[in-house]
């Protein structure tokens, strides 16, 4: 029987994707875009370089080498037919566009009424960087919008481009995505909008010879997040399959790709914030483990989750909407998948070209800049997911379906054959030590061996004292060669580790509690910050002469009203008396330092009288 | 399966019992230093004064203390005594597991430390540490995960056995 081709494999797996109401782009080829796109250079200090105009750029001409200067950037952007048209014609598109959107997507309640008043901060302060930083302009996604439509009506396809490996026992198929547009900021309040879209699936499937192929695993691409969480078992009841296709339920405009439905609150960590939200986290796990102190949600298991700690002041939390409630693409479903690209062996335009598939904005923190193609990273780096998708994943420290109980076999030889290590350095040493004693036993009694005898004392020690670390080592070795044995006759019977053994922070959607706020939380969530800084103003020019007075209650005012709005008054209460006990803390030990040292020298000296004399009543 | 169960209850109701017993025990510390504070010759050493005898104005009356360390005394005294009803309300509320008792026990403490924090800054007398620290002691012990756990589960049940179906015993 013939092995399945790499194209057999991929049909049979290719996901079926469900998207969000309201979504604009679906997977195309790329042969669909490129001729639509001019290619640019940009170098530093000068302005952007046409170097193919729209309509001549082909994947050949992509392909082909074009020596630069270091740090010019090579880009693509999509021709708007209406670049050279009046302005008013541009307004009434994008005001076409926008109701549109708000006809076809109802965010519900948003992410601004999810997050505290500390986050709407950062947040505001994010949103007013978008002034000064690089960001795509907004007649693009009106212009990707046309051009994609014009495609689509030109000739309708949806399609992905495959590619199958084989790495360290695993078939791997990769879907990759290709969308002409993300407009998650602008179509669905997201983090970012830019040019072009590449999103990713993998399939990892036991290389088990000729055939038959068996799925094991399945990792969804999902913003920057790499790792084991990103990836469930086969028989995950989490991972919903229509027969031996995956299902993918995609964000709205950032087509993250997310295995249940839902709306998933998203951290997105600023480069300039990171040692502050690292210190943040560190701080928590210091109060919740150290301290033992309540940590909110996540010690009664309702944590976000996410690639990222429960809500973390520093990080822009953004809604992911993945309802699946929108076009489904796949076998089976109301469109099925056109022929595949394949990408086994890549393509030239796929190796040979290293720049942008989109706009480069200049954007410092990279979110408005195009993404690079499936291959390379923005700066030009070979993404993990294309040279190690085992490793990106995390699976490169699993064994294949069948495999694992071989594996803990060979382990088992491997510590057994330590063990004899140990156990034979652990005789030699034993006859050194005994040999050792011989000799000082010899010397003693004998004054011109005092010198030698004390060196003699000193190695005896030193070698009893490694003998008793290969002794403990010893030990362990052994409880673990057991609990190997144990182990491969477990997987000899045909059990399996614990489906989701190796996820330690799930991304899950939020829940209905928190998606189910009423409309006032949310109008007060979107006017709160705002009013607050009216307020300020007020009291600047009406109470100077009490203004941190009225500064301290005009927020403690808004800062009430939150946690009433959000249901928090239980957590403000707490967090207000924490602060005040820790002040009062410092003001105690301020006040009474000396008392304090003079006290825990009078501790000490009684706990070590206490101590001796329970020694000499023993 | 029986045993476990009322082993966890066991475990979850300790920190509730231990919590009212701190409050009753505050309640008793404030009670004496309120107590102390205020037990003066109010007829000799505290006069009650009328700043406007002798003119026209209508009477305004005025406390005035023998001295000024009296006086802060007697002050701290009056702030503190002031926390004793929501220490106290906040105990019964624990005793009786009480769903609200646990926010106003924290208060109370807030209250205490804030009083604490006035004292010291505006009358410079030491009489109140001993009630605050008590009180910041008592705030890490409430706030911490088996108390919080124990208040957590306890309103579970009582809303789970609220809404049990008519004939349902509550587990």
């Amino acid at each position: 029987m013939m092995p399945p081709s790499d194209l057999e494999l991929l049909r049979r797996f290719e996901p079926v994707v469900r998207y969000t109401k309201g979504e604009w782009f679906y997977p195309i080829d790329t042969d669909a875009y490129l001729p639509l796109c001019s290619l640019w250079t940009q170098r530093p200090g000068c302005p952007p370089e046409c170097l193919v105009p729209a309509g001549e750029l082909t994947a050949e001409s992509l392909a082909e080498l074009r020596p630069d200067e270091f740090n010019a950037v090579h880009f693509l952007k999509i021709q708007d037919p209406l670049h050279d048209a009046q302005p008013r014609a541009q307004r009434e598109r994008r005001r076409d566009f926008g109701r549109q959107v708000r006809a076809s997507f109802h965010a519900g309640r948003g992410r601004l009424a999810r997050v505290g008043f500390g986050s709407r901060i950062v947040d505001a302060f994010l949103s007013l960087s978008l002034l000064t930083r690089g960001r795509v302009p907004g007649a693009m996604a009106t212009a990707a919008i046309d051009a994609y439509r014009r495609t689509m009506a030109d000739s309708p396809r949806y399609r992905y481009h495959g590619r199958v490996l084989r790495q360290e026992g695993w078939i791997i198929l990769q879907y990759w995505f290709f969308f002409f547009f993300n407009d998650w900021r602008s179509s669905f309040n997201g983090a970012n909008d830019h040019e072009s879209d590449w999103e990713m699936v993998c399939v990892y499937l036991a290389d088990n010879g000729p055939v038959p192929v068996e799925p094991a695993w399945v990792a969804y691409a999902s913003h920057d997040y790499a790792g084991d969480d990103l990836r469930r078992r086969w028989d995950d009841p989490e991972l919903r399959r229509e027969g031996e296709h995956p299902v993918v339920f995609a964000g709205a405009g950032s087509h993250a790709s997310y295995y249940t439905p839902g709306e998933y609150l998203t951290q997105l960590e600023i480069p300039g914030l990171k040692p502050l939200s690292s210190a943040t986290d560190r701080l928590s796990a210091i109060w919740r483990r150290t301290l033992r102190q309540y940590g909110g949600a996540e010690e009664e298991g309702g944590g976000n989750g996410g690639g990222a700690s429960a809500q973390n002041l520093f990080r822009i939390p953004f809604v992911d909407y993945a309802r699946g409630d929108g076009l489904c693409l796949g076998p089976g479903q109301e469109h099925e998948w056109d022929d595949p690209v394949l990408l086994t062996p890549p393509p030239a335009w796929t190796s040979r070209y290293r720049g942008l598939w989109g706009y480069f904005a200049n954007d410092p923190s990279s979110g408005e800049d195009a993404p690079s193609g499936p291959m390379y990273n923005r700066d030009g780096t070979v993404r993990h997911s294309w040279f190690d998708p085992v490793g990106w994943a995390g699976l490169d420290k699993t064994a294949a379906p069948g495999e694992e109980a071989r594996h803990a076999e060979r382990q088992g030889r491997t510590v057994r054959e330590r063990v004899a290590e140990g156990q034979h350095a652990l005789d030699e040493k034993t006859e050194s030590l005994r040999g050792l004693e011989v000799e000082a036993a010899a010397m003693r009694g004998r004054p011109h061996f005092r010198r030698a005898f004390t060196i003699h004392q000193k190695q005896i020690a030193a070698l009893s004292a490694e003998i008793a670390t290969i002794h403990s080592g010893l030990t362990q070795e052994q409880s673990l060669l057991d609990s190997l044995e144990d182990y491969a006759f477990r997987l000899n019977q045909g059990e399996r580790d614990p489906v989701r053994a190796h996820i330690k922070k799930a991304h899950r959607p939020s829940s209905q509690a928190d998606i189910s706020r009423s409309r006032i939380t949310e109008v007060w969530a979107a006017v709160s910050l705002g009013l607050m800084l009216l307020g300020i103003v007020v009291v600047y020019f009406f109470a100077k002469s009490y203004l941190i007075w009225w500064l301290a209650v005009v927020l403690a005012g808004f800062v009430f009203m939150e946690a009433g709005f959000r249901g928090r008054l239980t957590r403000l209460i707490t967090s207000v008396t924490v602060a005040l006990a820790i002040v009062g803390t410092l003001v105690i030990v301020y006040r009474f330092f000396w008392l304090f040292v003079v006290l825990a020298v009078l501790v000490a000296g009684v706990y070590m009288l206490w101590d001796n004399l329970r020694e000499l009543r023993r | 399966m029986k045993m476990v169960q009322a082993t966890s209850k066991k475990q979850h109701s300790w920190p509730v019992r231990a919590v009212a017993l701190l409050l009753i025990l505050e309640a008793a510390i404030i009670l004496g230093t309120a107590g102390w504070a205020l037990s003066v010759d109010w007829g000799q050493e505290i006069k009650v004064i009328d700043v406007n005898a002798g003119t026209d104005k209508p009477p305004s009356y005025e406390f005035q203390a023998a001295s000024l360390e009296l006086a802060a005394r007697v002050g701290a005294g009056i702030v503190i005594a002031i926390s004793l009803a929501p220490v106290l309300i906040s105990a019964v509320g624990v005793l009786f597991l009480l769903r609200p008792a646990w926010a106003l026990a924290m208060l109370s403490q807030a209250l205490i430390i804030v009083f604490g924090l006035i004292v010291y800054v505006n009358l410079q007398i030491d009489l109140l540490f001993p009630v605050m620290a008590y009180a910041i002691m008592l705030v890490f012990f409430l706030n911490s995960q088996r108390v919080r756990l124990g208040f957590q589960r306890r309103k579970q049940t009582v809303d789970s056995a609220r809404t049990a179906p008519c004939g349902d015993e509550p587990a």
